[in-house]
């Protein structure tokens, strides 16, 4: 921005609500600080801020607990960083009518306790649930472990209510489970990472919380076993709803730093994985089959599962109850998003099913220089998340991308890169190759918001 | 009694500046002189959908592949000839009505399934290819086809997918978008481009899930890649039989309160029992008030546990008698008075109006109460036969069209049952779309800002608005709808 930043925001909300010059560094998106940060109390200051940045042409860049803010192709520059994490009520929840109205600061930990409370829960799974907010889940449609046996995000979100480019509160949608009024703008919002609307509310249908929650763990001889077993098993009637496949290095991280430590610590709340030492040394992959339902059929699916899982060459089969199996959920989410076990790369490839276990083969010959890849597949939704650790300069790693989008082309799925170094996401698009439909993204984009002022650049053909 | 000549103005060139004769002779040298249908008689039947509108079309063509489609649209484009797309003509909200002034792409030739592959769990169809249709040809993969309307034996999957068609099995499987991987589609310019892919997900904007539902509007889908789902291991269906709306409600809120979302949740009230005994005997007691028909689906050990737990509820909340059936052609003699209920309709009024409006769960008996009321103060026999369980209503209006006034009379009450939908925190439709049937309504729901942005995404996809126009939105022209005969068989 060449011209003098504009002033008038401190007019707009109270002086809490700005933080500091001083603190802008801890808003900063891919290392760039922003010129001005708005922390709105409620959805008309932020409804405020918003036409104060479309009549000053100021670039907007939604914010909700900033664990994701990495996503997406890096900015030029960072206008306003629009936090909206304190629009964080409830508005309305109907346990009898199972929809929840809620602000998109809302944290999930937050609103899953909500619901809990009626013995009901929306199926969104974030990394870092604690500060991932709803709104930052939906932009995002981030999935996790129990994808397959829930969908993603787009089937649990029935009405939104969003920030246009101009400043204007819209909705779309309602409060009702089924509904054809008008176009389906929920699912536009949703995994258009702020680029069309900034979200402000939104509505949910809610499920009932299962009474009966499991989890196999069956260490393989290798990751290939591993995929293949999970896609046999899927197919079973009584099999598991959701199932993960972790490569050996993952595995042994999920072992070592989430369910051994509470085995030891003898945590209370359920029974934890124990698995011998020996097991782990010789695991080549690690499949983690979930289980949630009645009792009895909880009960039924763990053992038909277990005799399969030892019928295709799983060297074990080691049940956890509910703690244990929800850990593992969240370890699977937070892959990748935690600082203290950042990869160098991390890709989300997204394909057909039928190809997940070829395609998980295909990455996981593909290294990083020295270091091996490591693999987070789902061969029921019909996902891979690839992880590296090694150390490279930049070629390299373009290399490796380069190389991961072949194979998921090869395999009719694409790749899109998670997080890496802003220096190597400014020499790529993130999202990958520009699809058929680009040119209707762009009219879309055009139509919503002509000064490009929503998270500019950060989308697929840097939107 | 036409309607679409009165609510929307013709654009500028069209046919007349074209000339009707070069323009028929254009398109049959793009599908084939037998693929076009012009004789004014020909087109009665392209005149109507289930709806209570009408509208002729100019022509009907018939296209056999993309490319045809393709090249019908960059005609129609140029000339400013307005195109719908039509499936099989089921629809109820006037989406497949035709402009005056415009043509109908119907898809009855391209009407085959391309592909089903069992480990993708996935389907590629051509969109006249029937729902019911798909559904058959997947169980034999020990699949099925989840979006189940009422009309799935006729209606289509272009369709389908236009209104976003729900049924009685999309209260536990979520309605057509929850089940459309991608799109092949055509642009109203001629352009062609795909929309999702067969993998879940697809990078960038969720194309293929505003396509969905937007009532042929942005373009037409022609070749459609949709998931399928593994049959249940084990299905069982109840059947309580209560004195009243009331009651019935109280037990739809009990078996939800339970944690239980079963695969369909309908109920039928008593008028609807009263026309179905008079056609064939469902084994309804006559002077039943409600009837509630429960299917759950899953593990057999799911179905058993939470099986018991539904028919301990109905008895709770006033159950006069509770069957259940787990064999197929049991669970189908259960099922067979709410199938036939609207048909049977027509044993007590030569024609109906059928309303979609939807409201949250809790709020059905209030509800109904009021719609009940509207029906009083017009003096308009309301049969109800809905989706409780998502709190989707079907309110029938009966009535007869050769009485004069009658159809003004119904088309104020169809407005009003609306209104207390809407007042009660619900929607206009909650699976047969706005169309012209309902778009004056739109301002009930949304704001001018609202549909402004909705207009939006409409000019992205089809900036000159060629496809389908006139729907939707308002645009200040009274609706004024024509008749529709009861036919056995057709849709809720």
């Amino acid at each position: 921005m060449t011209t003098p930043f504009p002033d008038g925001l401190d007019q707009l909300i109270p002086p809490n609500a700005l933080p500091p010059h001083t603190l802008h560094s801890e808003y900063a998106v891919d290392g760039l600080s922003p010129m001005a940060v708005a922390v709105p109390e409620n959805r008309r200051q932020a409804a405020d801020v918003m036409r104060w940045a479309a009549d000053n042409g100021v670039t907007v860049f939604p914010r909700g607990g900033g664990t994701k803010l990495g996503l997406g192709n890096p900015p030029e520059t960072v206008g306003l960083v629009l936090d909206l994490s304190r629009l964080n009520r409830v508005i309305d929840y109907q346990p009898g009518d199972m929809t929840a109205t809620v602000e998109a600061g809302i944290t999930l930990d937050e609103l899953q306790r909500e619901l809990a409370a009626a013995r009901q829960f929306v199926p969104l799974e974030s990394p870092l649930p604690r500060r991932a907010t709803v709104g930052g889940a939906l932009s995002t449609a981030s999935v996790g472990a129990m994808a397959h046996a829930y969908g993603p995000p787009r089937d649990w979100l029935i009405g939104i209510g969003v920030l246009g480019a101009d400043g204007l509160t819209t909705k779309a949608g309602g409060r009702v489970v089924k509904n054809v009024t008008g176009y389906d703008l929920n699912k536009l919002y949703t995994g258009s990472l702020g680029t069309l609307a900034v979200i402000v509310e939104a509505t949910f249908k809610v499920s009932p919380l299962q009474p009966q929650e499991r989890m196999l763990a069956a260490p393989f001889a290798s990751m290939p076993d591993a995929v293949a077993a999970g896609r046999e098993l899927l197919n079973h009637p009584a099999g598991p709803v959701s199932y993960l496949a972790a490569s050996s290095g993952l595995a042994r991280h999920l072992l070592s730093h989430i369910l051994q430590p509470a085995q030891d610590r003898r945590l209370p709340g359920g029974e934890w994985l124990s698995l011998t030492q020996a097991l782990q040394e010789s695991m080549g992959g690690l499949g983690l089959c979930f289980f949630s339902g009645r009792a009895a059929a909880v009960r039924r699916r763990v053992d038909e599962t277990s005799a399969a899982l030892l019928r295709s060459g799983a060297d074990d089969a080691a049940p956890t109850g509910a703690d244990g199996a929800a850990a593992a959920r969240q370890w699977a989410a937070d892959l990748g998003w935690q600082d203290d076990f950042a990869p160098t790369l991390s890709l989300k490839l997204s394909a057909p099913r039928r190809v997940i276990p070829a395609l998980t083969d295909a990455c996981l010959r593909i290294g990083l220089l020295e270091s091996p890849s490591e693999a987070l597949a789902d061969p029921g939704f019909g996902a891979v998340r690839l992880f590296f650790w090694g150390e490279s300069d930049d070629a390299g790693v373009l290399e490796t991308i380069a190389e991961t989008r072949r194979a998921a082309a090869r395999h009719g799925g694409t790749a899109i890169v998670e997080t890496c170094h802003p220096a190597i996401k400014a020499q790529l698009d993130v999202w990958g190759e520009e699809p058929p439909a680009m040119e209707l993204m762009r009219r879309l984009k055009q139509q919503f918001d002509p000064q490009r002022l929503l998270n500019p650049g950060r989308f697929l053909g840097r939107l | 009694m036409t309607i679409y000549n009165q609510t929307s103005p013709a654009p500028s060139g069209g046919l007349a500046a074209f000339g009707v004769g070069e323009f028929i002779s254009r398109l049959q040298q793009i599908v084939g002189q037998s693929n076009v249908v012009f004789h004014p008689d020909d087109l009665l039947v392209f005149e109507y959908d289930g709806s209570i509108d009408r509208g002729m079309p100019r022509a009907v063509v018939f296209p056999l592949n993309t490319h045809e489609v393709s090249r019908v649209m960059a005609l129609c484009c140029q000339a400013r000839v307005p195109v719908v797309g039509r499936g099989s003509g089921t629809g109820l909200s006037g989406g497949a009505i035709s402009h005056p002034d415009g043509i109908q792409i119907a898809f009855t030739r391209m009407n085959r399934i391309l592909e089903v592959d069992r480990e993708n769990r996935h389907a590629v169809v051509e969109p006249g290819v029937i729902n019911l249709d798909l559904d058959t040809h997947a169980r034999r993969y020990g699949m099925r086809y989840a979006p189940d309307p009422s009309s799935q034996r006729a209606c289509s999957l272009g369709g389908n997918i236009a209104e976003n068609a729900g049924g009685p099995h999309c209260l536990a499987y979520g309605t057509t978008t929850n089940h459309v991987l991608g799109m092949e589609i055509v642009l109203e310019d001629g352009t062609v481009t795909a929309l999702g892919s067969l993998a879940r997900e697809t990078p960038g904007y969720d194309l293929r899930g505003v396509f969905t539902g937007s009532e042929g509007t942005f373009g037409i889908a022609t070749r459609i890649s949709v998931r399928l789902l593994p049959l249940p291991e084990a299905v069982k269906t109840y059947l309580g039989i209560f004195p009243g709306v009331e009651s019935a409600c109280t037990a739809v809120s009990a078996v939800i309160g339970h944690g239980i979302v079963p695969a369909a949740l309908e109920m039928i009230d008593a008028l609807s029992i009263r026309a179905v005994q008079n056609v064939s005997d469902a084994g309804y007691p006559e002077d039943a008030g409600a009837v509630l028909l429960i299917e759950l689906e899953g593990l057999q050990d799911e179905v058993d546990e939470t099986g018991l737990e539904v028919e301990a509820a109905l008895w709770d909340t006033g159950a006069s008698e509770v069957r259940a059936a787990a064999a197929a052609a049991e669970r189908e003699q259960l099922w067979k008075g709410r199938k036939g209920a609207l048909g049977a309709l027509g044993s007590l009024a030569p024609n109906y109006y059928l309303v979609d409006g939807v409201v949250p769960r809790t709020q059905l008996a209030p509800v109904l109460r009021q719609v009940a009321e509207v029906g009083r103060k017009h003096n308009v026999p309301i049969a109800n036969v809905f989706h409780a369980g998502d709190g989707n209503l079907h309110p029938c209006l009966l009535f007869d069209e050769r009485q004069p006034g009658a159809l003004e009379k119904i088309t104020a009450a169809g407005a009003e049952v609306l209104a207390v939908c809407v007042a009660a925190g619900g929607a206009l439709t909650g699976e047969h779309g706005v169309g012209l049937e309902k778009k004056e309504q739109m301002p009930l729901v949304y704001t001018e800002t609202d549909m402004a942005v909705m207009r939006r995404v409409r000019d992205a996809f089809a900036p000159r608005n060629n496809i389908n126009p006139g729907k939707i939105f308002p645009d200040g022209h009274r609706h004024q709808p024509a008749p529709h005969r009861p036919t056995p068989g057709m849709p809720a």
